[in-house]
């Protein structure tokens, strides 16, 4: 430890060893830095501001069995929000900040060797925009810049303002690159619990707020507010008269007078109720709409406060509820169309310029009656991944359609919830499962019954059994006596269906034979006709052709045994004579056919009803420019 | 889907199994008395015409 005097004010200014460089003189508030020779002065910083932070300079802790102490504090502002971070000195000399965003504690450890050569300039950063540090990629929440509202304790250095860029990277890493140095810095880290950081909670400061907040009164009716998020609100929209009300320093002062909410939350504010494994209290509601093509749609929105698991939203659109969880940016595989969460892929279905209408209850963030923002939504039923944008912020949720049923019961409402209508952008296809279904199994059987088909094929017997060719005398008359044939026996060696070939040279004309099969043990006769036709021309479309010179029929099956062939022919114009071929029929591919037709008809149904149910949704599809920002809007993490 | 494709199998294998999964195109009868008993035999059987426009 080494010891000066304050240039101010002559006070002793100690150093500890390893610290920062930068103290502030607990005395009067003068910056003072370490020179090369000499204690030098950077001004003076205001009083602290009472953040109701249950840290302390001072304070002592272990993280992952690494000891630390809490050196200095930072206490930063923007606009009316103040808000603290803890400059933490470990006993290996190791430094790290700890800061607190939505009831959500982070370490976040420096980045050595940064920046590195060609790292974007401050300017360059909007949300959504990605660089990479350490291997990993960032993607960008939120830009901002932050002033230098007062200082405690020893500090590594000391800056007025501090531009900075709040960016996630894959499994929730957190890097926050501050510009308000000669050089940026980068920081980086992952969300803790304040219980994993070691503090002996003896020496944790209660958090007044919570006592002031709990019971407080609407300034303006002087109803009875009960907050359920003291720790975390910073606007209460009060559900008696409307009022909105800023929560600063414990109190709360009147904003403005909010018109009331075209109709009442269904999930009443304060109401508890069990969903994703943790309790929930209601603790907003808020009405937001857009306009398309001229036509306003609403939904509304309520917003769930759990201690330990922080916000989530219930969204209800058309009675269809939605559960927005918030999920890092860096875990999406940005597009603009398409999105990657996970496994899945996510594809735009909405992108609309929004606006709040209504507001009731406590907002962690600086709320507004008519905020403008921006919200797109990519689906993958039954899930969708929400983008709600704002200047300088960009948030992602990640939504699961509930069914009213769920949130009924959920917050025990007594009064059933309105029966959903129209379909959900996020709605699961109740055709497309039994369709794909169907699909598999219409493909599995339809390669059986081919399957049998083959095997029968192979079974079948095969064989010619008879193979000539017939003439006809040219003095032959058509039908007559003298246009008939007589085969010499022959025999069929099996019980097997006939296939009767017939083929002849006809020209413009047509050759028709019975052919009459006799069986010589039992004298049945087995007949069959076949008519070889062909005829051909050309006229003003071009040449044209007709009919076939062979000609093919079946019979069923025929008993084995000696047959002999009569055939009678009957011509319109000689032709000179024709083949008969006799031969074994293979089985017939009609039958299983027709059987895979039907097999395949009704997953074709449910294709078709899957397909409509998706022109329906994609028929409710509207994609807007973004609008310029008028206020701002998130549901981010504004610190 | 599951079952009926597999009496689809079922029905097909019967079907074949009775010679019913065809469309023939023959006609039965028997041959006339007489064919045989008359001088030629069948060869001389010329009656019987059923084809021909």
């Amino acid at each position: 430890m080494s010891v000066g005097s304050c240039p101010s004010c002559r006070a002793p200014v100690e150093f500890a060893l390893g610290g920062g460089k930068v103290k502030v003189c607990a005395y009067c508030n003068t910056v003072v830095v370490r020179g090369k020779v000499n204690l030098e002065t950077l001004g003076k910083v205001a009083d602290l501001v009472d953040t109701e932070s249950p840290l302390k300079v001072g304070l002592s802790g272990k993280w992952k069995n690494k000891p630390f102490t809490v050196q200095g504090r930072l206490q930063k502002s923007r606009g009316d929000a103040v808000w603290d971070e803890w400059f933490l000195v470990f006993d290996d000399e190791r430094t790290a900040w700890l800061t607190e965003s939505e009831g959500e504690w982070r370490l976040l450890f420096p980045v050595p060797d940064f920046p590195p050569r060609g790292f974007p300039a401050f300017k360059s950063f909007v949300p959504l925009s990605g660089f990479g540090l350490g291997g990993n990629t960032f993607i960008v929440e939120e830009v901002g810049t932050a002033q230098t509202a007062s200082a405690q304790g020893q500090l590594p250095d000391y800056a007025p303002t501090h531009p900075f860029v709040d960016a996630t990277g894959p499994k929730g890493i957190f890097a926050s690159v501050d510009f308000g140095g000669e050089q940026p810095e980068a920081f980086v880290g992952m969300p803790q619990s304040l219980a994993d950081l070691g503090f002996d909670k003896s020496e944790l400061s209660p958090t007044p707020r919570k006592e002031a907040l709990a019971e407080a009164r609407c300034t303006n009716c002087n109803g009875m507010l009960e907050l359920k998020a003291p720790d975390a609100a910073k606007r209460v929209a009060c559900p008696y008269c409307g009022a909105l009300l800023d929560v600063r320093h414990g109190k709360l002062a009147f904003l403005q007078l909010l018109d009331k909410p075209a109709h009442p939350p269904v999930i009443p504010l304060g109401a508890k109720g069990t969903l994703e494994g943790a309790t929930w209290v209601c603790i907003a509601f808020l009405m937001r709409s857009c306009t398309v093509e001229g036509t306003d749609y609403s939904w509304d929105e309520y917003l769930l406060y759990e201690k330990a698991k922080g916000f989530r939203w219930l969204m209800c659109a058309n009675g269809h509820w939605t559960w927005l969880t918030p999920i890092p940016a860096g875990d999406v595989d940005l597009g603009p169309r398409l999105m990657k969460y996970g496994e899945k892929s996510f594809k735009l279905f909405q992108s609309v310029n929004t606006r709040t209408d209504a507001v009731q209850g406590e907002c962690y963030w600086e709320v507004e009656e008519g905020e403008r923002g921006f919200a797109s939504e990519y689906v993958a039923p039954p899930e969708s991944l929400n983008l709600d944008q704002s200047e300088g912020e960009a948030t992602f949720t990640l939504g699961k359609l509930l069914e009213p049923q769920v949130v009924q019961k959920a917050f025990g409402l007594k009064q059933a919830l309105p029966r959903a209508t129209g379909i959900a952008p996020a709605q699961e296809n109740p055709h497309s499962a039994a369709a794909k279904e169907g699909a598999v199994w219409a493909g599995i059987w339809c390669a059986a019954l081919l399957g049998l088909y083959v095997v029968f094929s192979a079974l079948a017997p095969r064989g010619v059994y008879l193979d000539t060719q017939v003439g006809l005398a040219p003095t032959a008359a058509p039908g007559s006596a003298e246009a008939q044939w007589f085969s010499e026996p022959f025999e069929i060696p099996a019980d097997v269906p006939l296939e009767v070939e017939l083929a002849s040279q006809v020209n413009q004309s047509w050759l028709g034979v019975q052919v009459d099969l006799v069986n010589e043990a039992t004298d049945e006769v087995i007949s069959v006709y076949g008519e070889p036709a062909y005829y051909s021309g050309s006229d003003s479309d071009g040449s044209w052709s007709e009919g076939s010179r062979t000609a093919t029929v079946t019979t069923e099956e025929v008993d084995k045994g000696r047959y002999v062939l009569r055939t009678t022919a009957s011509w319109d114009r000689y032709s000179g004579g024709y083949q008969v071929v006799v031969r074994a029929d293979s089985p017939s591919l009609g039958l299983p056919c027709f059987l895979m037709l039907l097999l395949v008809a009704w997953p074709s149904f449910r294709a078709l009803r899957a397909s409509s149910f998706e022109t329906q949704r994609w028929n409710d599809s509207v994609i807007q420019s973004r609008l310029p920002p008028v206020k701002k809007f998130g549901k981010g993490s504004t610190p | 889907m599951k079952y009926a494709g597999g009496l689809m199998l079922l029905l097909y294998a019967g079907l074949h199994t009775f010679g019913y999964d065809r469309f023939p195109d023959d006609d039965r009868g028997r041959l006339p008395q007489g064919v045989r008993s008359a001088p030629g035999g069948i060869l001389l059987w010329h009656s019987g015409f059923m084809g021909g426009k």
